[in-house]
């Protein structure tokens, strides 16, 4: 991996997070999103991005921490998944960016699994969770 | 009747005419070409196969003229020249006309007499050319054959070696001349091997494409006839490959039961080529003086009937020839679907003008605002059109599938000592593709129980005062967008009170369940599994697959079967199935505020009930619908929505059906009827319980569409 690879930075709560840019479909707003009765928890429902049905994901969900009310900063950000296209919500996202120093994770990362990460990017403020997406999306 | 075969009859026609008109060409340069000459065999050949299938009489009898003149060419006992050249494509015009005729009339008004005539003539001053010139080789050919089979006979014992004529050992001289392998290869078609003719027809053709077939014995137009319980077919095969390996190809033919390949004896072969010797010289010699007399008068008679039906076509042939070329395109299934796809897309985004228009509409008083209006109008006939016009191209006619019908019903109604009159209507009734095929194994099944169990034997329903012979009727039509298909019989019909103790019996139900059903419920048992009234299991609907396969076939395909049965007076199988799989008609309810779509081919009627009439039976909400109990279902409860109970004072109910079952489900609001995409929820989520995938509605949002098969599992297992 090289170190001048770009990323989408974004947060949940205080906390930032990144995903390469080539895995990265479109950034959107959020939109009604149609609740699917009897599917996981953290898959929010369905939305339509023109045309196709793209399922929706919450990482504060998926990261254990308590849903909050939408905002106007909320934002989805699609990813290519394998064929699929998955949406995952955010409560904002900050920047494109690239990081001088990517450092492996640990075991933990602020109370979570260090697999679902490929690395921690050190920046002036603070360190970025770089996500691991296929851990990330395929938790049970 | 064969109409479905007609086209690919008449493109094969096509190619074939086209061919010969090259290929003659060809022989007309260059009048030695041994390839050009066995091209044209070729196709004269094929050509009498399936002008013979198609039952055109006069197309079969002219090209098998033609192959057998192409034979004599092909064997150096004719040579060729002008007047055969010309009486060749005198014969392609004939058959042009011919194939005009099929086109437009669907039988044969061409006069080929002439055609034939010379054909003969030409044929006859061969042979008796032959026989004139050469006295010798004909008895002595015989002699030698007879002297090579049976010393082939002590060699290689078990080959019953067919009589090698002339002709064949010259193709076998050939063959060794170009340094290929000969080959005796014995086939033994499988007993099970339905139609023989055809199968050898396939193993002949497989052979003459791996290498040449000299031989074939017996022929596979005799076999058909003669009928035969395993047939042996045995070929004389000229060819690269080596014995084993002919024989494991051959091997791996559909309906063969044993092969055995040995090559040819070189004694065999060094007989035949000593034969040959006199043959040869025979040819080459003796046609000549004979020749030119035959020519002139072929020539003299051949001329003023060519001109005729060669002038007479040209001008409507051009014309005639577009259109049957502009009536068959083969397309990729693929292609339809990505088309059909597309097509879904434009669908959905008409939709959602339609909505913005209507809102525009409602906001502004302009004169754009109306335009805007008049063109999604417009824009929506079209999508329409275009939509319907793309399914269509998917769609078949159900001939497809029941033109099998007639020829397994006469087979089954003899296996079991019925008699019955077949009666098909609405064969020009179209479907998806996909429906067809899949639409055909529960079909076949319900006819097959209709003539075994259904119908009675002669002498029975003679004793009940019916006529002998039993009707099966098999009807198709489109209903409100819809395919119906019938099965109905004249037959003992199903008995409510042996339904009953019989699904006791096999404790499918309690006889308390029992006590409590209605005739109809009763007869719907049939649909449960592992039930099967038949006494015996037959070979012919037995093997344990029941009806519960054919309503759970028909549950896939979101359709649903009704069953009507008097006792004594027939039983009668009502399918009804969605026009495509693709693009459906929904109906748009409301929910808390949720939209959902019901396929509207699910739905079994609309119906709107005071809260009074729904009542209770242990614990199971129900209604009384025409005498009728159905469950009732809130949807509400199916999905985990918390439900608001100080509901309207009428309850809209929809009455759903999947196969045979029926369960009414309460809404809030019914919305309206709408052309919906299935889409699916992608791999992501995979698939969900009770829906069976989603939709974008006017408005941008996402709707899901309801499985209805699966909420009737859900009902059960409560």
């Amino acid at each position: 991996m090289t170190a001048q690879e770009q990323y989408v930075e974004f947060g949940i709560e205080r906390e930032q997070y990144a995903i390469r840019i080539q895995d990265i479909h479109e950034i959107i707003k959020m939109q009604d999103i149609t609740h699917i009765p009897g599917v996981m928890p953290y898959v929010k429902g369905v939305i339509n991005l023109r045309g196709k049905i793209v399922p929706v994901l919450s990482l504060r969900d998926l990261f254990g921490m308590e849903e909050q009310p939408y905002t106007k900063q909320t934002r989805i950000v699609v990813v290519n998944h394998a064929v699929d296209t998955v949406g995952i919500i955010v409560d904002r996202v900050s920047k494109v960016t690239t990081f001088n120093d990517i450092q492996a994770p640990q075991g933990r990362f602020g109370g979570l699994d260090g697999r679902l990460f490929t690395g921690i990017g050190l920046t002036s403020g603070g360190l970025v969770g770089i996500l691991q997406l296929e851990e990330v999306l395929l938790q049970d | 009747m064969l109409s479905e075969y007609k086209e690919v009859f008449l493109e094969e026609l096509d190619e074939q005419l086209q061919l010969m008109d090259e290929v003659i060409l060809q022989l007309e340069r260059d009048c030695e070409s041994r390839e050009v000459i066995q091209s044209l065999f070729r196709a004269a050949h094929t050509l009498k196969g399936s002008s013979a299938a198609m039952g055109f009489e006069e197309m079969k009898r002219l090209t098998h003229r033609m192959e057998h003149l192409l034979d004599l060419v092909r064997s150096k006992e004719r040579t060729v020249t002008p007047p055969l050249i010309d009486l060749l494509f005198r014969s392609l015009d004939s058959l042009k006309l011919m194939k005009e005729d099929i086109v437009t009339q669907d039988c044969i008004s061409v006069d080929v007499s002439d055609c034939l005539q010379a054909l003969e003539r030409f044929d006859s001053e061969a042979g008796e050319a032959g026989r004139g010139t050469t006295p010798s080789a004909e008895p002595e050919a015989g002699h030698t054959t007879s002297g090579a089979t049976t010393r082939a006979a002590v060699s290689a014992s078990g080959f019953k070696r067919p009589e090698l004529s002339l002709s064949i050992r010259l193709h076998m001289k050939n063959a060794i001349g170009q340094g290929l392998r000969l080959h005796w290869v014995r086939v033994r078609l499988s007993p099970e091997c339905f139609i023989q003719g055809a199968r050898a027809y396939v193993i002949q053709t497989m052979l003459a494409e791996w290498g040449e077939v000299l031989l074939a014995s017996p022929d596979y137009e005799s076999i058909g006839e003669s009928g035969m319980d395993a047939p042996e077919l045995t070929y004389l095969y000229a060819g690269t490959q080596a014995s084993s390996e002919l024989a494991a190809m051959t091997a791996n033919l559909a309906d063969v039961a044993g092969v055995d390949a040995e090559p040819v004896l070189p004694e065999e072969a060094e007989m035949d080529y000593r034969a040959h010797g006199d043959g040869e010289a025979s040819t080459e010699t003796m046609p000549e003086p004979e020749q030119d007399p035959t020519s002139a008068e072929t020539a003299a008679a051949a001329e003023p009937s060519i001109r005729q039906p060669a002038a007479a076509p040209s001008a409507p042939q051009p014309s005639a020839a577009v259109k049957s070329k502009a009536q068959t395109i083969r397309v990729s299934v693929e292609r339809l679907d990505d088309l059909m796809n597309l097509v879904g897309e434009l669908v959905i985004d008409q939709t959602r003008i339609q909505q913005v228009a209507r809102t525009q509409r409602r906001r502004f008083q302009d004169d754009s605002v109306g335009e805007l209006g008049h063109i999604a109008d417009h824009l929506s006939r079209i999508i329409g059109d275009l939509q319907e016009s793309v399914m269509k191209a998917r769609m078949l006619p159900i001939e497809q599938l029941m033109g099998r019908f007639p020829r397994m019903i006469r087979d089954l109604s003899r296996d079991l000592g019925k008699e019955l009159e077949l009666v098909m209507e609405g064969q020009d009734t179209e479907l998806d593709r996909t429906l067809i095929e899949e639409i055909a194994d529960p079909l076949i099944h319900l006819i097959r129980n209709a003539v075994d169990h259904g119908l009675e034997l002669p002498e029975i329903r003679e004793r009940a005062g019916k006529p002998r012979q039993g009707v099966l009727r098999i009807r198709a039509a489109h209903e409100d967008n819809q395919v119906v298909i019938y099965v109905e019989d004249d037959g003992a019909g199903i008995d409510p009170a042996k339904m009953r103790s019989s699904a006791v019996g096999k404790g499918i139900i309690t006889q308390e369940e029992a006590d409590a059903l209605s005739e109809r419920e009763a007869i719907d048992l049939i649909f449960r599994p592992g039930f099967s009234t038949a006494q015996r299991v037959s070979d012919v609907s037995g093997r344990g697959a029941g009806m519960d396969i054919v309503a759970s076939h028909i549950e896939k395909l979101n359709g649903m079967i009704d069953i009507r049965s008097e006792l004594g007076r027939g039983t009668s199988f009502k399918i009804k199935l969605p026009l495509t799989l693709a693009i459906i008609v929904g109906l748009q309810v409301k929910c808390n505020g949720q939209t959902l779509i019901i396929p509207m081919s699910n739905i079994a009627e609309i119906v709107r009930v005071s809260a009074e009439e729904i009542r209770t039976v242990r614990g199971q909400p129900v209604v009384l619908i025409r005498n009728q109990v159905i469950p009732v279902a809130d949807i509400r409860d199916r999905f985990g929505v918390p439900g608001n109970n100080d509901g309207p004072k009428h309850i809209p109910l929809v009455i759903i059906g999947s196969a045979e079952k029926r369960l009414a489900l309460t809404v809030d609001e019914l919305i309206g009827n709408q052309e919906i995409v299935i889409k699916s929820l992608g791999a992501y989520i995979g698939k969900v319980d009770g829906i069976a995938g989603a939709t974008i509605l006017g408005d941008g949002s996402v709707a899901l569409i309801l499985e209805i098969s699966a909420l009737f599992g859900r009902a059960t297992a409560r």
